[in-house]
């Protein structure tokens, strides 16, 4: 019963793995920081206000981000609010079960939600209808499609690319039957984001730091740490998970490794950014 | 109508760069450990860090319900983090919510890697964390609370795991960042959760939400572990006033 879920990997497999490892290349002929093809588009959400689908390798991740008018926080009147949910759809994965949201896919979101949530990234006062009144909510949701491995990187991408294409609707007031709604006035504005969070994520196997594990990878490591930085190459925010654990320098070389993988990243979403706006 | 948001102080340093509750960058605040408060627990411990005040109750290893989540080659640990309504200023719901699965999560990786799970095939060892009263840090405080009430549990362990966190504020690197001090910056400051494992010399739980360079990564690694051994030294201590011989027989 057990084997429909969780995917048992045989030692002969694991240990051709790690050979290869010991060697410096994987599986697929990749170095040990060598990203699987990394492809960003528009995919299939017509009716959100921004999307994104991203593939690294065989791996897809949909992000739609949708709106909805509610009061503001007390401590910040006039700021809109921004929330992350993350749905790993059965179809994705036989380790994938339908029902509420487990601690992976709470985690996963949490960890999206971080990393677009700091270095005031999005003016929230951009959100803002009715100061004390009336906000926009943004909901950033994140739809596993695919699982191939390397989960959180393609999720983060596909999150900072479709709050890129976000294009929010103009709202004015009308009175209908002496009820009063905010409609929308058919023009948009975007958030203007000007900055290009990514993340990076290590897997830790046998001693060997690699970034973007297809699945059986993945399932080998025994820890892994996700780097979140910004388009000045700082660091704004970490995840380490497993039940393995690192050292010290282990976890400085693969920061810097981060800074040095992160523009590439950042490079991908421009180029969708800018295939969005045509410019 | 909304209450009013707690007021925050002007400065988070004083004149003389010490801290606003006096303490120095490298400094602790008060942290009491005390294992075996709980009766019924298999073992338990009680953690006072700051004004945070955190139990920790451990069962097992034992029969693992719902039987599904058994595994035959080995045993699970579960942890399970929560705070109590009245533990923060306005009172939390007592639904649990997503924080505090992630953290459940966390602090669960934090410990698996010093106990030896393999041997108790098909068990679970569960422990149990209640956040009496929180600021700031409960989630390291958490793992060092889990961390005792399984030493105090009498399993083998390959060390001890401590919980202590690391933060930037005002452009300061501060050891131990309390609920004020990361409240300060209005989501502004950097913090960094971790825990390590003193005598191994590694770190099995690491979070951050902030802002920094590599280069500042690497200092506050290094102010985090020394922290660490502090925290550390505690955690024995309390462990030695329960188990200790020296009053045997007198």
């Amino acid at each position: 019963m057990d084997l429909s879920i969780s995917k048992k990997i045989s030692s002969l497999e694991r240990d051709y793995i790690l050979d290869l490892l010991e060697k410096g290349t994987r599986v697929d002929g990749r170095g040990l920081l060598e990203y699987r093809e990394i492809k960003i588009d528009a995919g299939h959400i017509l009716k959100s206000e921004g999307s994104a689908r991203v593939f690294i390798g065989d791996t897809e991740i949909d992000v739609g981000v949708k709106y909805d008018l509610g009061t503001p926080y007390p401590d910040s009147p006039d700021e809109g609010v921004i929330t992350c949910m993350a749905e790993f759809v059965p179809s994705a994965s036989p380790m994938f079960e339908s029902g509420p949201p487990r601690e992976d896919a709470i985690e996963l979101a949490r960890v999206v939600d971080r990393g677009i949530r700091h270095s005031n990234l999005i003016d929230k006062k951009k959100l803002c209808v009715v100061p004390g009144k009336e906000v926009f909510i943004l909901f950033v949701d994140i739809y596993y499609m695919d699982h191939n491995g390397n989960g959180i990187d393609t999720a983060s991408l596909a999150a900072i690319s479709a709050l890129k294409s976000v294009q929010l609707p103009k709202l004015e007031q009308k009175v209908i039957n002496e009820q009063t709604f905010q409609a929308p006035t058919g023009e948009t504005y975007p958030l203007d984001i000007d900055d290009y969070p990514v993340t990076i994520t290590f897997s830790k196997i046998d001693n060997h730091m690699i970034v973007d594990p297809n699945l059986i990878e993945e399932l080998i490591a025994e820890a892994r740490v996700s780097f979140c930085l910004n388009k000045n190459g700082q660091i704004t925010s970490i995840q380490k998970n497993g039940k393995g654990t690192f050292s010290a320098e282990e976890l400085v070389k693969a920061a810097k490794n981060a800074r040095d993988l992160a523009p590439m990243l950042q490079q991908k979403v421009k180029e969708y950014t800018r295939d969005l706006t045509g410019m | 109508m909304p209450l009013l948001p707690e007021s925050l102080p002007e400065t988070i340093f004083k004149d003389d760069g010490t801290r606003l509750d006096g303490r120095k960058f490298n400094e602790l605040r008060d942290l009491h450990i005390e294992v075996g408060v709980l009766k019924n627990a298999d073992g338990s411990a009680l953690v006072c860090h700051g004004k945070n005040r955190i139990i920790a109750g451990a069962y097992g290893p034992r029969e693992v319900h719902p039987r599904h989540l058994a595994k035959s080659d080995t045993g699970i640990l579960q942890i399970s983090y929560r705070m109590a309504t009245f533990s923060v200023g306005e009172r939390k719901s007592p639904v649990p919510g997503r924080r505090e699965k992630e953290i459940s999560m966390v602090v669960g990786k934090a410990i698996e890697p010093v106990l030896f799970l393999e041997q108790y095939p098909n068990t679970t060892i569960d422990v149990f964390i209640t956040v009496l009263t929180a600021d700031g840090g409960t989630r390291c405080a958490s793992v060092t609370a889990a961390a005792c009430a399984i030493a105090d549990m009498g399993i083998p362990m390959k060390d001890l795991v401590a919980g202590v966190a690391v933060g930037k504020i005002a452009n300061r690197i501060i050891l131990d960042v309390s609920d004020k001090e990361d409240k300060w910056e209005k989501g502004g400051a950097t913090d960094m959760p971790v825990a390590v494992m003193v005598n191994q010399k590694q770190y099995s739980l690491l979070q951050l939400d902030g802002s920094i360079t590599v280069e500042q990564f690497e200092e506050m690694l290094d102010l985090v572990f020394e922290g660490g051994k502090l925290v550390y030294e505690k955690q024995k201590e309390a462990l030695r006033r329960k188990y200790s011989t020296e009053d045997v027989g007198r």
